[in-house]
């Protein structure tokens, strides 16, 4: 799966954490952190369940692993490269 | 008047890690367990009679299996047990909706026998102006009663049924997959993160002071407050339920003197799709660790990752805590806002000028309490300290709201910034 792919359906996963608030052409826009565009902590985790139940990855919630899931390409990039 | 109701399922099942967690906490706070009843008031829309509430009420809990499961409390340990009918009692009132809901929550439930739910109609002459709702804690949360009560307003608008709507998700397919391989895989994460802190109490040194009763309840109600809480949320873009967080952790860590801080959050658990909706208990403590020896920017950047590890711990199996002896702080935080206001920059002078409609209330005292510090956020903004006074007396109680206030106006801009120690 290439990273575009993969950031495209993390985009939709970021509209459907977030209930719609982050619009998944605005998350796939880029640019700005996720907490920036409003991802709250509860949509984050949201965010975080459905990433790791696609993908099969589990996510670590310390420091880095709260960078990736604050930035959609390096989040991207992270799963393409397993 | 009796409201029968019928519904296609029942059966018996071990306790959810929800139910599990709040009968454990029931069971440390009895004889005063009715400290976990909570209530709404539903304003009827239209003109309705109380045959046509009674109608929506069927269905209600025809729908929420939540709403008629009570406890087998027979054997070594307690079973959830869904009644596919009943008998519900309702009461009819004239009197005024806030004292009913007050009458209604103030005795426990019996847990085996009684339904979980209370309710009463509160008449206006001819028509129901008010329907008031008790809810026992087994069967649901605070965001659950909110899914319980959008569905009874459309109830009572629509008629009898809400057949558009998904069936509702039950407790009892919960405890089944929380059984399964997915809940046990999930339970395993969260332990990992429970038994990767060491145990500690964070008010563990008897203080003089004691009341009578010992545990006390000292509320703030401050507009300042809510409009720093937002303002210091926006600067630092986060949310304001972690601002408050985070500078509790900070008061507490200044009170007992420790670096880092444990403290239970309260957690609603509603992360997965199948469980947005459903009307059940799903809050359970997670576990939220600080290290507080810092500036209040520095603290709030850590607070964020810690609040995600604090959200995974939340979804575990109360048994597994139990036989592991998992952290008891005995320090816990439940903001219990329905909706966050949101992160608002806001001029200092507007908080200053807000200062003086600060205002402190002591309403609720009583013998036993399953926790030693509780902070509990609602409104916009009340902020509540209920603490046992043998380990944070009544003063200390009182001067850590105080605080709370004086370190978020100060980060907020609007005060001088008071020592975190």
């Amino acid at each position: 799966m290439t990273g575009n792919t993969i950031r495209t359906r993390l985009a939709e996963l970021v509209e459907e954490s977030s209930d719609g608030v982050i619009p998944a052409e605005l998350a796939r826009t880029g640019g700005t952190s996720l907490s920036a565009l409003g991802l709250t902590s509860l949509s984050r985790m949201r965010l975080v369940d459905a990433v790791e139940a696609e993908y099969d990855v589990e996510i670590d919630l310390d420091a880095e692993g709260w960078g990736l899931l604050d930035d959609l390409d390096a989040l991207a990039a992270h799963l393409a490269a397993r | 008047m009796i409201v029968d109701f019928t519904a296609p399922d029942r059966g018996t099942a071990p306790l959810t890690w929800g139910q599990g967690a709040i009968w454990d906490a029931i069971g440390k706070t009895a004889p005063d367990d009715h400290y976990f009843n909570f209530g709404r008031i539903l304003e009827v829309p239209g003109t309705r009679t109380a045959d046509q509430i009674a109608t929506a009420l069927a269905a209600l809990v025809a729908r929420h299996g939540a709403l008629r499961t009570r406890l087998d409390l027979q054997g070594p340990k307690p079973l959830q047990r869904l009644a596919d009918r009943g008998r519900l009692p309702v009461l009819l009132t004239d009197e005024d909706p806030g004292a009913v809901l007050a009458a209604l929550t103030a005795d426990r439930y019996d847990y085996g026998e009684e339904w979980p739910l209370r309710v009463a109609l509160v008449t206006r002459g001819p028509r129901i102006s008010h329907v008031v709702l008790a809810f026992c804690h087994m069967a649901t949360d605070g965001l659950g009663s909110e899914v319980a009560v959008r569905d009874l307003r459309m109830l009572i608008l629509r008629g009898s049924s809400l057949q558009a709507a998904p069936p509702a998700p039950s407790p009892l397919d919960l405890a089944h997959w929380q059984a399964g391989p997915d809940g046990r895989r999930t339970a395993r994460r969260a332990a990992e993160l429970w038994e990767g802190f060491p145990r500690r109490t964070m008010f563990d040194r008897p203080e003089e002071g004691r009341a009578q009763p010992p545990v006390w309840r000292a509320q703030l109600t401050s507009p300042a407050l809510g409009l720093a809480v937002r303002a210091v949320a926006a600067r630092h873009r986060t949310s304001t339920s972690t601002v408050l967080l985070a500078a509790t952790a900070a008061l507490v860590g200044r009170h007992t003197g420790r670096a880092t801080c444990a403290i239970l959050p309260i957690v609603n658990n509603r992360f997965r799709r199948d469980t947005t909706r459903i009307v059940s208990t799903l809050s359970q403590e997670g576990l939220f660790t600080l290290d507080v020896d810092r500036d209040f920017g520095a603290l709030l950047r850590e607070a964020e990752p810690a609040t995600l590890r604090a959200y995974r711990s939340a979804f575990h199996d109360p048994l597994d805590r139990a036989a592991g002896d998992w952290v008891q702080p005995r320090c816990c935080f439940n903001d219990m806002r329905f909706a966050d206001p949101g992160p608002a920059p806001c001029p200092p002078g507007d908080i200053v000028e807000a200062l003086p409609r600060t205002r402190l209330s002591w309403p609720l005292s009583q013998e036993k309490l399953n926790c030693r510090f509780c902070v509990h956020v609602s409104g916009s903004l009340e902020v509540s300290v209920t603490a046992d006074t043998r380990y944070l007396p009544r003063p200390g109680m009182e001067r850590m709201l105080h605080d709370l206030e004086a370190l978020l106006v100060a980060e907020a801009g609007a005060g001088p910034q008071p020592p975190l120690g």
